[in-house]
Order: C-alpha cells, then structure tokens, then sequence
C-alpha cells in the first residue's frame, strides 16, 4: 500500500500501544460479558426429566454458544465505538493522521479479536470443567465435550474470525453512521429491514450463511478476509477525508 | 525560511466564509500572536494548519507541504486548546509518558516539573479538572512537547490571573531555551505583547494587519482636544476611533503625521497619547467608529 507513507506506520504503531493501554476497559468489559455468559450457560442449562418406576433420568444441557454470542456482541459494539467522534478526536490530541488513526484501530481490533477468541474458548473449557465438577451424576455425554488440541486450535482459530468480521462490519457501519446524524437513525432501520425481509423470505439471512454454511476451513479464511478487507477499506476511505471536529 | 505560507485561503461553511481570502507568512522561530474579535476565523484558521480542517479554496503550506491529513506536517506540531481530548482511563501522568512517545523531542523535566509546579495531582484523571486546571494541564503538554510548531488557541481559557502569568513565563523561557515557532491566539493582547514579535490581526476572517509588535505600538497615537482645534489635522487622516466626552472630543488616528506636524499639533493644544496595542486592534476590528456608546447615543 503505497499510498502510506512511512511515518503513518510508524505513528499507527505509537498511537496502537497508546490505545492498548488507553482502551484498557475493553478487555474489561469482554471478561465482564464472558463472565456472565458463563453464569448464564451454567445456570440455564436445559433439564429434562424421565421417571419410569424406579429409574429416574435427568439429562441436562449445557452449551457455551452464549459465551460466544456475547463476544459477538461486545465485539460488534467496541469496533463500532472506536469511529465515534469521541476515539477520533483523542487520536488528533497527539501526532495522527486519518489513516494512521484507522490502521492503529485495525490492530486493536486485531488484537482484541485475537484475545476474544481466545478467552471465549477457554471460558468454553471452564464451563466443561465446572459442569464436571458440580454435576452429581458422572456421566457425561456430548460429542463435543472433549476437545483435543488441535479441535481447540481450530475452534480459536475460526472464533478469531467471526469475531475480525463482526469486528469489521461495526466498523464500517460505525463509519458510515459518522458522516451524518440522519444515518444513525438510517442505518440501523435498513439493516433491520433487510434482516427481517431475509428472514421471511428465505427463512434465512443469505448473508450469515454465506459465512456459517462454508464448510471448508480454507474457504471460510478466504470469506472473511476478503469480507473484512473490504469493510475496513470502506471505512478508511469515508474517514480519510473527515474533518477533526473538536 | 517561511513555516506557514497561506496565500487566498478561504473557508466557507454554508454561505459564510469563517476565513476569506487570507494571506500571510510566518516566519521560523519567531512568536506571531493571532488576534481577532470572537468569530473573526482564528480557530478554524489555527485548525487549518494543523491539518484538521481542510481549506475551501486557496494555498496553504506549512513547513512546505498541505497540512491537511500530512503525516509529516503532523510530526512536526502540536495544537493545544481547552477541547484537547484524552481517553478517560488515563491519569494525568500516564497521559504525559504517551506524550513522551509521540514528540522526539519531549522534555520530562519540564512535564513534572510544571505538573508539580501548579499543583496538578498525577493521579488525577482530566475529565474530573476544572475548566483551568485542564487548559493548564493542556499548556504543560504543549510546552514539554517542543514541536517545531506549537499553536495555542485560546490556551489561557479558565486560567487564573497568577496561572496565566506562570504560563506566559513558561513559554518564554523555554522559548528561549529552545526557540521554534509559536502561534499564539489569544483576546488579551495586553497580557500577551511582552511575549509576542510579530502580530497577526484578522477581522471578518480576513487580514487586517500583520506587524512586528514594537510597530503595533506606534501604529495609531489618540488625539484629545476641543473638535475645532485639531479640525485642520485630520482632514487627510483615517480616524480609527472617536469619543465626545462633554465638549473634549477623543479620536484614534493612524500615526502618520511628520515631526513638524506633531510639533504644531502640541502647540495648538491638543493633547497626543499613545494608544495600547489591544485597543487599536478593537478600533480596527470594530464594526462601527463609534463602537457601543453609538448603539445608545442614537435615540439622542
């Protein structure tokens, strides 16, 4: 990429350690939502009972996709908060241009990914290990809830994704909804509509599925990076000629 | 060599033009104070250079190069205001050691030394200081910085009198340890002058004057007097000002007159005073000779 000049990098990678330790409440907030994710999956496990005579069965239902929906969401909403006119400006106290402002956002966002991805995963092994713990009854069954090594690697590996691409949809939509008050209002209302006329539709949102049906690993990579290339491109390009009001 | 360089700059938001037609130079290392009534086009000139606001029409350069979204302009300064914002997890000490980062140049010692100076607690965080305290703390960051170019807009919002006095030594002394060149905007030009070598004047977001300020000071001369008496001076001069006190008449002029001239003006009894720098930038900017005493003297 040419059209960065040296110095950006080089004030993106200064304005990027600033921000990591600046921002420091994100991770925060990721490990409050995990948290309560994690209360949540335990506690609202799903139990079905069976009594015939004698034998009475229970059989309980424990899942961590809230641990991940929550990472979701709080990813979704960091990516978008980071255009608000609030994060620019703190960027324009010190040296920064609108691309070095944007790249320094991208590694966070990168390096945010990366530790929700992780930690949702790991919150998925706990929730394994507290239901092992707290359960009277020692036999579990669920042809997910061994995870070998490599099983686990990939799970990261394809959180990190999802969440790099939720990432950057909220920020591309963040972006757009900058350039002008009306679009806060806008956005949200079309997204909405189109989610809801995909969904009768279709009964699906060919959008999500076009991501979650992939079923090859390679694929999938290639999906969300192109996706997410091209979402923070945008919001690059609608920011880069943004004026700093402060 | 020429920092800024700004030859037919304009600005126009809408239908009005916040900077119109400007042109000016300023040169390295050297103090230039921006003066102008509220609304004259200082803070969106002053945004301009720093990149942050882009130009309508016009040139700009500073430091040989369109500021506007230059990394290589925006390595070389730093724009303080009383809207400098900081993320708010940071204490003021962590937000001086990111500082330190970003300008090659940084001087610790000065940061903690001024920090501790004006009373400002490390640990605090800015959204909790007071108007002053903040444009303060702002200052310390502006002058430990020592970018090439430093612009302050407004930077004495809020300050107390003593603060503001600590302030404008601060910036002098470590100019003259480390000369770089400093824009100052400000309304108080009498709390300023001493510090300032040129002055920059703009009315309408036009320029009205650019001067060093040792001519500033000599520029208009106040005449006061009964009218007849000086009636035969000022049939070819500019009357930048006048005031009708009982029948003594008050009025500013440009001070053009030649030496025999002024002689025969003290012999005829009228009486020539110098005029304060910030006055004749009022006289100059203000829309109306008579200034606010024609708004209520109009019924009469």
């Amino acid at each position: 990429m040419s059209f960065i000049e040296v110095n950006e990098w080089k004030a993106a990678k200064k304005q990027f350690f600033y921000k990591l330790t600046a921002y420091k409440g994100f991770f925060i907030s990721l490990f409050i939502a995990q948290f309560v994710a994690l209360v949540f999956s335990y506690g609202g496990g799903m139990h079905t009972s069976i009594s015939v005579d004698l034998v009475s069965l229970t059989v309980s239902f424990y899942s961590g996709d809230m641990l991940f929906g929550f990472t979701l969401i709080w990813a979704f909403i960091v990516a978008a908060k980071l255009t608000s006119e609030n994060y620019r400006n703190n960027d324009f106290s010190f040296v920064s241009t609108r691309i070095s402002s944007n790249l320094s956002n991208i590694a966070l966002i990168a390096t945010l990914s990366f530790v929700g991805s992780v930690t949702s995963l790991m919150a998925g092994v706990l929730l394994r290990v507290i239901v092992y713990f707290t359960t009277d009854i020692g036999m579990i069954y669920g042809k997910n809830y061994l995870l070998s090594p490599p099983e686990l690697l990939t799970g990261i590996y394809a959180a990190f994704l999802y969440l790099a691409l939720v990432c950057a949809a909220g920020y591309l939509i963040g972006a757009v909804v900058q350039m002008h008050k009306v679009l806060i209002v806008l956005v949200p209302a079309v997204l909405f509509g189109l989610v809801s006329y995909e969904l009768t539709k279709f009964g699906t949102i060919r959008w999500v599925e076009y991501f979650t049906s992939e079923g090859s690993l390679l694929m999938f990579t290639l999906k969300v990076i192109s996706a997410v290339l091209i979402f923070f491109a945008g919001a690059l390009v609608l920011s880069n000629r943004l004026e700093v009001r402060r | 060599m020429n920092v800024i360089e700004c030859s037919g700059l304009t600005k126009v938001y809408g239908s009005r033009k916040a900077v119109n037609d400007l042109s000016f130079t300023i040169a390295e290392n050297k103090i230039t104070g921006l003066i102008g009534r509220n609304g004259a086009g200082k803070t969106t000139l002053l945004k301009i250079i720093a990149g942050y606001y882009r130009k309508s029409a016009g040139k700009i350069t500073v430091f040989s190069k369109n500021p506007f979204n230059n990394i290589q302009v925006a390595e070389k300064l730093i724009f303080v205001d009383d809207r400098m914002s900081f993320p708010p997890a940071l204490a003021l000490s962590e937000i001086l050691s990111s500082a330190a980062a970003f300008y090659p140049h940084w001087n610790k010692r000065i940061a903690d030394g001024l920090l501790n100076y004006f009373q400002l607690e490390p640990k605090e965080k800015h959204q909790y200081l007071s108007k002053g305290m903040a444009s303060t703390f702002n200052m310390i960051i502006g002058l430990a910085s020592r970018c090439p170019l430093t612009i302050y807009d407004e930077p004495t919002t809020g300050m107390d009198a003593a603060v503001r006095k600590d302030f404008y030594r601060a910036l002098l002394k470590d100019y003259i340890e480390q000369p770089r060149t400093i824009i100052l905007s400000s309304h108080l030009l009498n709390e300023i002058e001493d510090l300032l070598e040129d002055v920059l004047l703009l009315r309408g977001g036009s320029k009205e004057l650019q001067l060093p300020i040792a001519e500033l000071k000599h520029y208009a001369v106040g005449l006061s007097g009964r009218e007849e008496a000086f009636a035969e001076f000022i049939n070819d001069v500019d009357i930048l000002h006048q005031k009708q006190m009982g029948n003594v008449k008050y009025i500013v002029v440009r001070n053009n007159f030649s030496e025999s001239l002024q002689k025969r003006i003290g012999m005829s009894g009228v009486e020539m005073t110098p005029v304060a720098t910030d006055d004749v930038c009022v006289y100059l900017t203000a829309g109306n000779k008579g200034g606010i005493d024609d708004v209520f003297h109009r019924s009469e």
